[in-house]
């Protein structure tokens, strides 16, 4: 019997979800140390589902920044997956439109490295949103339930000074592994460097201005290639 | 910051959430993006990544510290040495914690 979608996407996708556990763990603690509720915590995992997101959040939620600074930041972050979704736009274009926003809405960077690989493969639509839900469902569990246990986790640790400082640690072992390119090192070099000389711009307006320089640093000095290909994530 | 607040806040990032992995699903026809914009797409969450966490690692009361004294310094150097031999984010995040616990318990002594 050949192996079906579902048997597929749980062979790909089990050594992620490890890691993935791992992570939703930090991020459970990083919230509370950050001074979030538990009721506010567990909200943020369930309505965000976003780590990277959450964490970057959680200084300016700590800080009591803007709000419109807050949800753009976020969105500056999740940005990479509107490219994932332009990707799937082709193989999700069969269901009504309701279902597509659902389905995207549950997109985590693993699964979309390795549903893109399979509609390369030249997967059928049918069978490639077997297997995007079935992954889907894998992530969501893992991370909900190992976020939970982060969160639970928190309240039996010592307040400690010292874990303050573990939100801003688990955003900088997030960024150290996504710098694979010497234009990735430039943005970080000239956003990190603009970040601190404009720290004192009202709104925090400074982070915006960063983000941008860096990304204008990466875009200048990227290698033009003769045809575009898919960066591995 | 009030409870009311932060759900608020919350909440806005849950919908940055949506439009950002559902967005271009909204569309009936694909979107083509051009190589520098799915270049700079890449790119973004990154440069706002560093910026967010610069000024929380290497600023104390507005001004740059780059002390031996600062254990956060000691955290960062170390997590840089660990991306350099390769290593992935969790064992990043846990040298670096270390580096900073034991920087804090020597410093303090």
């Amino acid at each position: 019997m050949p192996e079906s979608e579902v048997q597929r996407a749980v062979k790909d996708l089990s050594p992620g979800l490890l890691a993935m556990a791992a992570w939703g763990l930090v991020t459970g603690l990083a919230m509370v140390e950050s001074g979030l509720s538990t009721a506010h915590a567990v909200g943020m995992s369930l309505l965000v589902y976003a780590g990277a997101a959450q964490l970057a959040s959680l200084p300016l939620i700590a800080a009591g920044a803007p709000l419109v600074l807050i949800w753009m930041s976020a969105l500056v972050i999740n940005l990479r997956f509107a490219i994932f979704a332009v990707g799937q736009q082709s193989w999700m274009s069969d269901l009504p439109r309701a279902a597509r926003l659902a389905h995207g809405y549950f997109t985590t960077d693993i699964l979309a490295v390795f549903s893109a690989h399979r509609a390369q493969a030249g997967w059928p639509a049918r069978a490639l949103i077997r297997y995007f839900r079935t992954g889907a469902l894998l992530c969501w569990a893992t991370w909900q339930t190992s976020s939970m246990a982060g969160i639970f986790l928190a309240a039996y640790l010592p307040r400690e000074e010292g874990l303050r400082v573990l939100p801003a640690l688990a955003i900088l072992a997030l960024l150290m592994p996504m710098i694979q390119s010497r234009p990735a090192l430039a943005c970080v070099g000239v956003s990190a460097a603009a970040s601190v000389l404009f720290r004192g711009l009202p709104l925090n307006l400074g982070l915006f201005l960063a983000a941008l320089l860096g990304v204008l640093a990466a875009v200048v000095s990227r290698p033009r290639p003769r045809h575009a290909e898919p960066t591995p994530k | 910051m009030s409870e009311a607040w932060t759900w608020v806040a919350l909440v806005g990032l849950g919908l940055s959430t949506l439009v950002t992995r559902s967005g271009p699903l909204w569309l009936e026809r694909p979107l083509q993006l051009t190589e520098a914009q799915r270049f700079a797409l890449q790119m973004a969450p990154i440069g706002a990544l560093a910026a967010i966490v610069a000024p929380t690692l290497l600023m104390t009361d507005g001004a740059v510290t780059m002390s031996l004294q600062d254990p956060r310094l000691w955290a960062v150097a170390s997590a840089i040495a660990t991306r350099l031999l390769g290593r992935g984010l969790l064992t990043i995040l846990l040298v670096s914690l270390l580096a900073y616990g034991l920087a804090r318990l020597i410093l303090a002594s």
